[in-house]
């Protein structure tokens, strides 16, 4: 349908109309119409030749058909709408005069649709209330049903895109999906790089002393920041949060509706795995000395195919520790000498105990049971460790024995044999295969803490990263009661290991041990088996047993090469995706400086990463939050996310 | 133990009346015997060197009972105390519980009165306890006398058995035990009606204990 509004010569096309809509609110001009119903349209205007460059494109006409009272209570949204209003202190920066030359032509309501910058839609009404860029009211409707506010939603999305922001779900970003800032729309707070402002970090160091005294005092910085700032997307965002925080004062955040718009993740790229790492290559990048020229190289190398079975004796005490990554050969034969005199060091102190002493020592008798026991029934399925009185079983246990003097603080705990088995398979010999083991252990330590926190911890990361990816399966798995992830314990606890046969179990580690792509790359394999088997585990209306059976039944039919390889596609979608939160970007260590696009420099060189400082971040965001929440006065509600 | 009238068998394996499902869950110190009574039980199987179980699994099996078909739901969890932690999260809503120990050696027998505790202070109250005193075939290296046991367990009002996963002895006849025990009241039942009930055991390794199980 073509209609003529306004300017005679413009053509408009109808895109949407909606009777019955009320307005609930608007600028001063309208005041007369506040609670009427009336049609709401969406008119797209028809260029032509002729097109005087003033016409907007879109626009929202409202036009009144009755002046019949609302009368609708709109109780649990009305206290949020009267804060939303007191807000409007800041004079209006409404961009583009022509448009308001437009709009006073005009009788209806009108609002061009490209001063729309966001918009909100709240739950229990269906009252949507539109806003510009300076997060000035707009107009304020109810729409006759929900429905009707979809269709609504759904016709818009033909020509913007619509970001809920991380801190307010029930608030969208209105983004013309062509505009170029669309890409880093969703850069964190982290992101505005507050730490150009030295004196502000150096709050932290007080904040813990002095909570709330510092908490204040930073946050009138943040304020003073985000006010000060000018023309940026990103403050414009902070400013419109910052806004919505202050105006929000005892509010009730679940009043509003999680609006469900998918957020888009890049397109899965396919990264396919290549060839192990040769003995040729390998030699190639050593010099006269031995010393490996290139070790980005060899690592990236490991990480696409991992290692020829030929040489993974040698390079797997590489990454392990065992051998520094720039050791000269000459040191390599030092080293393997020291290595050799302390690990019989250890090992006689407990070869030495006497009956007695053992008798009176009885956590370590009794750590020493254990470890019997459980090397006993580890990997007896292989021949390496099959039949009685195998020698490879008896090498287990003085690693194991040996492991337990060295960290007798940690013990022994049920799961280590698993981690040694496969590093003693291959090496076959107790001096290296033990400093291997205490190598692989440094990673994984924490796993065997008391109090569980670093599974637990790893369980809710896990969760939190299903969620990014697929959120249809986090969702399930929250609506089921399984949200904790346990039925993932035994992937994360000994890597996989009790799913995978011997040698995938080695290409797995080997890769993982490069510390390539990112950190809690093995959490990554997690999500893509999970993801790989969702329709299994959504099916038949599967519970917390059904799925941590069907987990535990997996053993065996992995294709690992399959999943590291989807790995690797997950983790470039996470690291590209508009809408990356920080507790993602944290889990894999991706830096906030690192646009999309960049190759990702890996963790594990222990050095202090570049750029932005998170830990520090981190901890800035967890105390002032929970100094703010525990607060008696909690009057602001602070813009960060716990 | 175990009924042997054999009035719940049914022609092409139907049994009639009612269907209750109990959640069971197994206990005790690591290595006595949970995963191997769990996979005789089940599977009918026994693995000389059964791996250590990490987290926890989750196994089902049917029997029936007189007129009763009892689908148990058995949790499996990892016994050392380093993962004590997570055990609430298992033993929560058990209406049955295995508490296992290890004949050859006494210290699992004081983990087992422990674990008896934690449970009757901090599951079900109603609860059913059973004690299985596991690796009877060991028991030329006995380390906690039979009577020990039978007492402890007399005057906790826990079922007892002395058991053998390697052997079969008591397996499944703990199993029975425990279900004759359980309440069967509409509470526990299922969807009712008739429902398949699957042959006690698949393997059909073990000797005979006169469970009435359904075919």
């Amino acid at each position: 349908m073509d209609d003529i509004v306004g300017d005679k010569n413009a053509k408009f096309k109808e895109l949407y109309n909606q009777d019955g809509v009320f307005l609930r609110q608007a600028g001063e001009m309208y005041t007369p119409m506040f609670g009427c119903t009336g049609s709401l349209y969406l008119w797209e205007h028809i260029s032509d030749a002729e097109s005087k460059p003033e016409v907007p494109s879109r626009f929202l006409e409202w036009r009144p058909q009755d002046f019949v009272e609302l009368k609708t209570a709109l109780d649990e949204g009305s206290e949020e709408w009267t804060l939303i209003e007191s807000v409007k202190k800041r004079c209006r920066t409404s961009s583009g005069n022509m448009v308001k030359d437009f709009l006073n032509s005009i009788g209806n309501l009108n609002v061009c649709f490209s001063n729309i910058k966001s918009l909100r839609c709240s739950k229990h009404d269906v009252l949507t209330t539109f806003y510009d860029g300076s997060c000035e009211l707009l107009a304020s409707f109810v729409f006759p049903t929900s429905e009707s506010r979809e269709h609504f939603l759904g016709t818009i999305q033909a020509f913007v895109r619509l970001q809920p922001t991380r801190r307010d779900k029930s608030l969208f970003i209105v983004y013309d999906a062509a505009s170029p800032g669309f890409k880093d729309l969703e850069k964190s707070f982290a992101a505005l790089d507050l730490k150009t402002d030295s004196s502000f970090w150096s709050l932290l160091k007080n904040i813990k002393s002095n909570p709330y005294e510092k908490s204040m005092e930073a946050f009138a910085k943040v304020t003073g920041y985000v006010y000060n700032s000018v023309d940026d997307e990103e403050h414009y965002m902070a400013q419109d949060d910052l806004q919505r925080s202050i105006s929000e004062i005892g509010d009730d955040a679940s009043a509003y509706a999680v609006y469900d718009i998918p957020n888009c993740l890049p397109m899965r790229v396919d990264y396919p795995r290549c060839n192990p790492l040769t003995r040729e290559q390998w030699r190639a990048q050593l010099n006269g000395e031995g010393q490996l020229e290139d070790v980005e190289s060899i690592k990236t190398l490991i990480f696409r195919g991992g290692i020829s079975p030929d040489i993974r004796r040698v390079v797997w005490k590489f990454l392990l520790g065992y051998y520094p990554w720039d050791s000269t050969e000459k040191e390599r034969h030092a080293l393997d000498i020291s290595k050799m005199e302390s690990y019989y060091k250890i090992k006689m102190q407990w070869t030495t105990f006497s009956k007695e002493q053992e008798d009176n020592f009885s956590d370590f008798s009794q750590r020493k049971s254990l470890i019997e026991k459980d090397v006993n029934r580890t990997d007896r399925v292989l021949d390496f460790y099959a039949g009685e009185n195998n020698y490879n079983i008896f090498s287990l246990n003085n690693i194991l024995l040996t492991y337990l003097l060295y960290n007798f603080d940690l013990g022994y705990v049920q799961g280590m044999s698993y981690l040694l088995s496969p590093i003693y398979m291959l090496l076959r010999c107790e001096v290296e295969a033990f400093w291997c083991f205490v190598g692989f252990m440094k990673q994984v330590m924490s796993n065997f803490d008391y109090d569980q926190n670093a599974m637990k911890e790893q369980l809710k990361s896990m969760y939190l990263l299903v969620n990014f990816i697929d959120p249809q399966l986090s969702k399930y798995f929250e609506d089921h009661e399984c949200a904790n992830m346990y039925f993932c314990f035994r992937w994360l606890l000994v890597w996989y290991k009790r799913e995978l046969q011997q040698d995938e179990v080695a290409r797995l580690w080997e890769v993982l041990w490069t510390g390539y792509p990112c950190k809690n790359f093995h959490l990554l394999i997690g999500v893509a088996i999970l993801e790989h088997e969702r329709d299994a585990l959504m099916g038949d209306n599967n519970g917390f047993t059904e799925i941590l059976k069907f987990i535990n039944e997996l053993t065996g039919k992995l294709d690992i090469n399959l999943m590291i390889n989807h790995a690797e596609g997950i983790y470039h979608q996470i690291k590209d995706a508009d809408h990356l939160t920080d507790a993602v970007r944290n889990i894999l260590g991706i830096p906030v400086a690192e646009a999309s696009g960049l190759q990702s420099k890996p963790e594990d060189d222990r050095s202090p990463r570049k750029g932005v400082s998170e830990p520090d971040e981190i901890e800035f965001e967890k105390s002032i939050y929970s100094n703010f929440l525990s607060s008696s006065t909690g009057r602001l509600v602070f813009l960060f996310r716990p | 133990m175990a009924n042997r009238s054999g009035t719940a068998q049914r022609p092409n394996g139907q049994s009639q009346g009612k269907i209750c499902q109990f959640k069971l869950v197994l206990l005790g110190e690591s290595a006595v015997g949970k995963s191997s009574l769990v996979l005789r039980f089940v599977k009918g199987q026994f693995h000389e060197y059964q791996e250590s179980t990490i987290g926890a699994a989750f196994l089902t099996q049917t029997i029936c009972l007189d007129d009763t078909t009892v689908k148990f739901e058995i949790w499996d969890t990892a016994g050392q105390e380093r993962y004590h932690s997570l055990a609430p999260m298992y033993y929560r809503g058990a209406q049955a519980a295995i508490v296992v120990y290890d004949i050859t050696n006494q210290d699992t027998f004081g983990r087992a009165k422990t674990w008896v505790k934690e449970l009757q202070r901090q599951a079900s109250p109603n609860i059913v306890i059973a004690l299985a005193g596991n690796k009877q075939d060991l028991a030329n290296k006995r380390m906690v006398e039979y009577e020990e046991a039978q007492t402890y367990a007399e005057e906790n009002g826990l079922l007892f058995m002395e058991t053998s996963a390697k052997t079969a002895m008591n397996v499944n006849d703990i199993f029975l035990a425990i279900a004759k025990k359980l309440p069967k009241n509409e509470q526990n039942t299922g969807q009712g009606g008739s429902v398949q009930g699957r042959r006690l055991t698949e393997g059909n390794t073990e000797p005979k204990t006169g469970a009435n199980c359904c075919k």
